[in-house]
């Protein structure tokens, strides 16, 4: 009791400081010092089994550049991310706005789009994966019963669907996040802007486009703040669903890291492919957090 | 909000009450356990290793490694066996040794090992070297030519041969007796083969030539049989010369495959699981395989009983048959804490009798010409004559190089652009080219940077 006492009679600044502090040395310990690490690593050429560890500098940067398996990553992890979160968010505001009405058993449906999401990646995954055989699996079945395609198709074999398929079942287990996140703003919109609206004599998409719109925008741009992050790290899904193949078509970034640090052990060079995995995410946060206070401020 | 605050007493009593119970409770036990070992002074070693039983096909059977253990440990009442257990596929077998081995841990002390990462791991320093431990005499017993060049490191011998398997074909005796073929001797025949039954079968449910095109280690096995039978290779020396004319010639062939429709476009990611399932129920002509399956799907249990055979990996017209050597052979951790029991039992389960024991009651291939010789099991299983006669002299190895491993994920990802389609040959390879240069070159800098210049 004395303790707390001592506190309350300090400055409102100095008990900030003092409450953030655990989550700020955790921050450091966890991220931070892992980060300058990594990034002091990817200096190096070093193959730890061999005994191997010499200063290059920035000849694993070099080499990167050059690297078309890298390059080939990076956009299949562009390509990934962009679409993956487009039809996320359209499909979660779609879902989130259903679920924002009134209807009966309304509950029952809340509780069920959210199973995708509950379910453990690397389950879900590979029950994706059962679906999707091409010679057994249910997608095949169903869209040659319902005379949609004529021979079976290999989803995940076959370059031109392997990606597709990835982002689909990506957007299969991540919309439900999206529109919990959404629901949530939407449910912070005060009704009584609606009500006034229908008194001025404005239409539902009137209304859509003027309240909620703007009202949601700042809890959009943390869900996609979230999701891009999340996806441009991804590995789960694509890692249990083709490994990346096949031929590379689905290798992400996070894949190739993992591959080159654990199959071909090479440390350096993985831990300079990481570092640019963090700079890109740096990058995208960066840029959602300044548009993230401008349109703040152009709400307020 | 209002609390209730006898509730919350009495629930954290009980709570702390429980959490004393069960530290004094699991106390005991500790202790209990801990006396029993300490009394007899038993060692006990753990053996790593896959099932090399699949248990879809011998299910009934008693497990023949388990039957092993238990003879073993009749006979060294002193040492207990523990299996470990690993998952099938050779490339997280691999990640696993790699993670355990690096970070030093006793707790695993006889391994067994791919045939291509013994190099890797004696270069490590992870295993040890089983000279002083190794009857010269016996060991002549082994197919020495066949292993010698994946399980020495420096000249020193660091596993001892244990299972033996390599690239096979198996085919459909009935369909081919049918139309009058015989079993391929070559590629060319094959395609024919498949094209001609294809065509009068008229069956959409059957494919002519299934094998690995899955992006692991098991496809880059397949396509160095191709690459090998031309007199093919990837690195000569310290040179890699992976894109030489005849790399690409069969690489090319691979391609046409799907052209001609002898293989159906599930094989560019297929794996062994995959394909041994269509072939077993009856979807293939052809399949590539490995001779472990033999028993699988030529045998009593298998839908394909007496409808099957198994030959030899055919050959490009004009030049050799080149199946690609497999299997496990068993080394001991270097930081292990018993090491001479732990060679007691490899001694043990690679004598004659075990390795006899194993191929009886399991999908176990032998590595002693002695077993192949020994006319109970011949008799049992007429194969292993002509497969030791006809088969085994033709083996070839993967690249014998400690960096194999590390510039196999390169293969890996280059060959399935090629199978794929994604990529021609020519970049492929020239990719593949730049890629494992790049890792022979930085893993080798430290050690001996002037070699090159000197030689």
């Amino acid at each position: 009791m004395n303790f707390l006492k001592k506190i309350s009679l300090t400055s409102d600044e100095k008990r900030a400081a003092l409450l953030i502090a655990p989550a700020v040395i955790l921050i450091f310990f966890v991220a931070i010092i892992p980060i300058i690490n990594i990034f002091y690593l990817s200096l190096f050429r070093k193959v730890l089994i061999f005994d191997i560890t010499k200063f290059i500098g920035f000849d694993n940067y070099r080499h990167l550049l050059a690297d078309q398996r890298f390059w080939n990553s990076f956009f299949n992890n562009v390509n990934y991310s962009f679409f993956s979160v487009a039809i996320e968010l359209v499909l979660g505001l779609t879902i989130a706005l259903i679920l924002n009405q009134s209807f009966k058993a309304r509950w029952l449906i809340r509780t069920a789009i959210l199973i995708p999401w509950i379910l453990p990646t690397v389950i879900a995954s590979k029950f994706w994966n059962i679906i999707l055989d091409p010679q057994y699996g249910l997608a095949n079945k169903i869209l040659l019963n319902l005379h949609i395609i004529h021979t079976n198709i290999n989803w995940l074999g076959d370059p031109f669907w392997a990606m597709k398929c990835t982002i689909m079942v990506d957007v299969w287990k991540y919309t439900p996040f999206l529109s919990l996140l959404l629901l949530g703003g939407l449910q912070l919109i005060p009704k009584e802007l609606y009500e006034a609206a229908i008194l001025d004599g404005t239409n539902k998409l009137q209304s859509f486009k003027n309240i909620t719109l703007p009202l949601l925008m700042p809890t959009m741009l943390v869900a996609l703040l979230f999701r891009t992050m999340d996806s441009f790290s991804a590995f789960s899904v694509v890692y249990v669903l083709t490994n990346g193949g096949p031929a590379d078509s689905t290798e992400l970034m996070s894949l190739y890291t993992f591959k080159t640090l654990f199959q071909s052990l090479q440390f350096g060079y993985g831990a300079a492919i990481s570092v640019i995995i963090f700079l890109c995410v740096l990058l995208i946060s960066i840029f959602y957090l300044y548009s993230f206070s401008y349109k703040t401020k152009d709400v307020d | 909000m209002h609390i209730n605050k006898p509730k919350i007493i009495i629930i954290t009593t009980v709570i702390i009450i429980g959490l004393i119970l069960t530290v004094i409770t699991a106390g005991l036990f500790k202790q209990k356990a801990g006396d029993s070992k300490a009394d007899s002074k038993v060692t006990t070693i753990v053996f790593a290793h896959y099932e090399i039983q699949d248990s879809a096909s011998f299910g009934n059977k008693t497990d023949a490694i388990k039957e092993l253990i238990k003879k073993f440990e009749k006979i060294h009442p002193n040492i207990r066996v523990k299996e470990e257990i690993l998952p099938n596929q050779s490339d997280i077998q691999h990640q696993y040794y790699v993670i355990n081995l690096e970070g030093k841990t006793p707790n695993i002390d006889v391994l067994s090992m791919d045939v291509i990462w013994i190099k890797e791991f004696a270069k490590a320093g992870w295993i040890l070297d089983l000279d002083k431990y190794i009857d010269r005499k016996d060991f002549q017993d082994f197919i020495t030519p066949l292993f010698i060049g994946s399980i020495s490191y420096n000249n020193k011998i660091y596993a001892s041969p244990w299972l033996l398997t390599s690239g096979a074909l198996f085919y459909r005796k009935d369909l081919l007796k049918k139309y009058g073929f015989k079993a391929p001797q070559t590629f060319e025949e094959l395609v024919k083969q498949s094209q001609y039954i294809l065509k009068k079968e008229n069956n959409p449910d059957l494919y002519g030539y299934l094998w690995q095109g899955n992006e692991q280690e098991g496809m880059v096995c397949n396509v160095l049989e191709y690459l090998y039978s031309l007199n093919g290779a990837i690195l000569s020396g310290d040179k890699v010369v992976i894109d030489s004319p005849q790399n690409k010639k069969a690489l090319a062939f691979l391609q046409s495959l799907f052209k001609s429709g002898v293989s159906p476009d599930t094989v560019k990611t297929s794996n062994l699981i995959v394909n041994r399932r269509l072939f077993l129920q009856g979807h293939g002509i052809f399949m590539r395989d490995w001779s472990t399956s033999y028993k699988q799907i030529t045998g009593k249990d298998s839908p394909l009983y007496g409808k099957a055979g198994m030959a030899n990996m055919p050959r490009f017209e004009g030049y050799q048959n080149a199946p690609v050597l497999g299997g496990h052979q068993l080394g001991i951790n270097k930081s292990s804490k018993h090491p001479k029991e732990s060679y007691e039992f490899i001694k043990f389960i690679t004598n004659p009798a075990a390795q006899k024991f194993l191929a009886m009651n399991s999908l176990f291939l032998p590595s002693r010409h002695s077993v192949y010789k020994d006319e109970k099991l011949v008799k049992a299983y007429p194969f292993l004559k002509t497969y030791y006669e006809e088969i085994i002299p033709t083996i070839k190895s993967r690249p014998l190089d400690p960096y194999y491993v590390m510039f196999s994920s390169v293969l890996q990802s280059e060959f399935s652009a090629i199978i794929v389609g994604r990529q021609s040959i020519d970049k492929s390879l020239k990719i593949a080219k730049d890629q494992i240069e790049f890792i022979i070159d930085s893993s080798k800098e430290k050690k001996q940077p002037h070699i090159n210049k000197e030689q």
